[in-house]
Formats: C-alpha cells, sequence, structure tokens
C-alpha cells in the first residue's frame, strides 16, 4: 500500500532513494474496518494519513454537543488526513475522523514529516502543492455550500465532485448539507428527473 | 509602505538581503478606494495581493449572477486577498474581491512567488506557515460555520476572531452568515 502514495509523489516529482527507504521505516500500515474511528474526538495524535484504500468522514462536535459531518477524504480524492486543529495548535482536535468503508491508511509522525519538508524536495513539494490544492477544492465546495440552495449544491456536487455522491451514504451527505436523509433523497430525485 | 511586507514577512521568519531587494523590485501597490473591484469576477489574475491597510470581501458569483459574501481580509489577519481557483488551479475565478474600506496593497505575480519558493528556504518556510496557517483558519472557521446555528457561530466569531465582527460591516458579515441584517442584529444584541 505504500506504493500507492510513492507512485502518487512519482507523478510529480522523482522519489530519491533515500526518502523512499526513510517511509518505509518511518511509516506504519493501519487498518480500519468500516464506522471505526481512526482519530477519536479529543485525542492529541500528532499524526497524518494517507488514504491508501477506503474512505473516511471528519466530524466535528459542536458547542450544543451533536456531532455533525463536515467533510471527506478517499483514496481517489483528498487522500491526506492531517488533522490540522491539532497539529497546529497542539491542543485535543476537535474533529473525529471514522472510516465509512473498510480502509488502509499509511500513518505518519508529524514530526518526522517536518523534518523530511526540509531534508527531501520532493516530499516537500508534493506535499505543498497537493495539501494546497485539496484546502482550494474544499474551499470552493463549503463556500457553495454556504452559498447556493440545497437543490443547486447538490447539482454543483454532481458535476464537480461526483466522487462525494458516489461513495457517501445518503445519510452522511445529507448531515454535510445540513438536511434530513428524508430532503435530501428527494431533492436527490428531482435532479435524476431533470437529467 | 512596502516596509509592511517585510514587517509581515519578519514576523515569520528573517529576511535575506537578496530576497528584500528582488521583493522591492517585483511589488506593484495598488490603493483603492472603498467599493472598488481588486480582483474582477471571470478574470484569471495569477497575483497574490498582501494588504497592508484596509479590508476586502470575496463575494462568490453565480452562473445567474446572484452574489455572496464568502470571506474577507484585513491588514491585520487573513492579509494576502487571493482568488484560490485562478491562482492555484488556473481557472477564471468564480469570485470577486472588493475593497470594503480604502485599501492599499502589493501585488507580486505566482511566478516570482513560486521563484522565491525554490531559490530562498526562508521564503519556502514563510510560505508554508502563513498560506497554510491561514489556510487552517479559513477551514476552523467554514466548519463552525456549518456546523453550528448562526447564534453559536456568532460566540464563536466573537471568542476567536473578533476582528470580524469589529471590521466588517454589519449587512456583509449576515450576507456571509445567510441571514439578514435585522436577524444578525438581534442575535448580536442577544449574546
Amino acid at each position: 500500500m505504500l506504493e500507492k502514495l510513492k507512485s502518487k509523489i512519482e507523478s510529480q516529482f522523482p522519489v530519491s532513494q533515500e526518502f523512499w527507504k526513510e517511509l518505509q521505516n518511518n511509516s506504519k500500515q493501519i487498518t480500519v474496518k468500516k464506522n471505526n474511528i481512526l482519530v477519536a474526538y479529543g485525542s492529541l495524535s500528532g499524526k497524518s494519513y494517507f488514504v491508501a484504500k477506503g474512505s473516511f468522514k471528519s466530524s466535528m462536535l459542536t458547542i450544543s454537543g451533536n456531532y455533525k459531518t463536515v467533510w471527506f477524504y478517499f483514496d481517489e480524492l483528498f487522500y491526506f488526513i492531517p488533522i490540522l486543529d491539532s497539529r497546529v495548535s497542539r491542543k485535543p482536535t476537535k474533529y473525529e475522523i471514522m472510516a465509512m468503508e473498510d480502509s488502509v491508511v499509511i500513518e505518519m509522525e508529524n514530526a518526522v514529516c517536518r523534518l523530511w519538508y526540509e531534508k527531501y524536495h520532493e516530499f516537500n513539494m508534493f506535499s505543498r502543492m497537493d495539501l494546497i490544492k485539496d484546502f482550494t477544492m474544499a474551499d470552493d465546495i463549503r463556500t457553495h455550500l454556504i452559498s447556493y440552495s440545497k437543490e443547486d449544491f447538490l447539482r454543483y456536487l454532481y458535476e464537480k465532485y461526483p466522487i462525494i455522491l458516489s461513495r457517501t451514504p445518503s445519510k452522511t451527505v445529507a448531515d454535510f448539507m445540513g438536511i434530513t436523509p428524508e430532503w435530501y433523497s428527494k431533492i436527490k430525485k428531482k435532479i435524476n428527473l431533470k437529467s | 509602505m512596502i516596509e509592511k511586507v517585510r514587517e509581515k514577512f519578519e514576523r515569520v521568519v528573517p529576511m535575506e538581503d537578496a530576497l528584500w531587494v528582488e521583493m522591492q523590485e517585483h511589488a506593484k501597490k495598488v490603493t483603492l478606494k472603498k467599493g472598488e473591484v481588486l480582483v474582477p469576477y471571470s478574470s484569471n489574475r495569477r497575483t497574490v495581493n498582501v494588504i497592508v491597510s484596509g479590508t476586502f470581501e470575496a463575494s462568490l458569483i453565480s452562473t445567474d449572477g446572484d452574489r455572496k459574501t464568502v470571506w474577507f481580509f484585513f491588514d491585520e489577519l487573513f492579509d494576502v486577498a487571493v482568488c484560490m481557483d485562478s491562482y492555484f488551479l488556473n481557472e477564471n475565478t468564480k469570485y470577486e474581491i472588493t475593497a470594503l474600506e480604502d485599501s492599499v496593497v502589493y501585488q507580486f505575480s505566482k511566478n516570482i512567488i513560486d521563484k522565491w519558493i525554490n531559490d530562498f528556504t526562508l521564503f519556502n518556510e514563510f510560505y508554508r506557515s502563513d498560506i497554510i496557517g491561514d489556510f487552517i483558519l479559513l477551514n476552523e472557521i467554514r466548519n463552525h460555520m456549518v456546523a453550528h446555528t448562526p447564534k453559536e457561530f456568532l460566540q464563536y466569531l466573537k471568542k476567536h476572531f473578533p476582528i470580524l465582527l469589529h471590521r466588517t460591516p454589519s449587512k456583509n458579515l449576515a450576507t456571509f452568515m445567510g441571514i439578514t441584517p435585522e436577524w444578525l442584529s438581534k442575535i448580536r444584541n442577544g449574546i
């Protein structure tokens, strides 16, 4: 599975033998069953993950104590799970990462990643470009979520990011959109009829 | 005024002389009056705008021409105004960036930024820390916005990002939150 990460990097930058050895020696493959938790709410993991197989959802614990789906990660898209809030603030995370399918991730220590940024140009450039690309797309999706009607937003997802709809349970997409599963199903049918 | 760009940089990493010479050479100063457009809708401008004074809002323009405020940039926080879809993905932007106050920015092209990332280790470090740091905060605010009620979200902003409440006109903040200015005023009084 580590080969998948290597090939992703190699699609943009050549991977040196030295870095490849480091990656093999300092990363860990973890299998996560569907509905099992990869990162628990309130933990201080200090780790980042590459999704080699499967998919995950990120939920936030709200002020009123409810869990709300706020993001997704797939082996095909948004495949880095960085747990950014605890990585930067060094405080327990407000998020929970749960597998939506049987999944496999490559776990990397953030402290090790920081050393790799300095030492290996390919990792520095790849991770920076990849994070920025993911952030840009994620922000675009969220601005559409807050700006568009639910129907227009779903149409936008269908056109631009069909993977979110094809690999995420309806209940979870509905939660992400802030609507009931019944309402989601209704809009979905309406869009299908039109298209 | 370009000294302010240097100050921002030096808050993160020390400035190298060679980089400072290049920065002054490649910076383009742009002054805007309140209400003027910095980055127009549908343009493809691959430049960053470092705000040294003033405030801007980014609006998403729908295909029907509807406009919705989706973000803010200040000289104190989120001080790099950029349409990310153009800058990072090389697309005609779906956004428009407009001055909310009389403002001054320094523009740098993506080509020169990319060159500095490769040529200057400290710039690379600054870029990683500053750009990605802003992305993280942006991500946090967006997640809180979609996950919470308007009242809870306003409490969160007041506690963590008071600048958004102090320097943003109520009308624009209300549009950003997807509520009416009257509703915003009511919530504000309630907290």
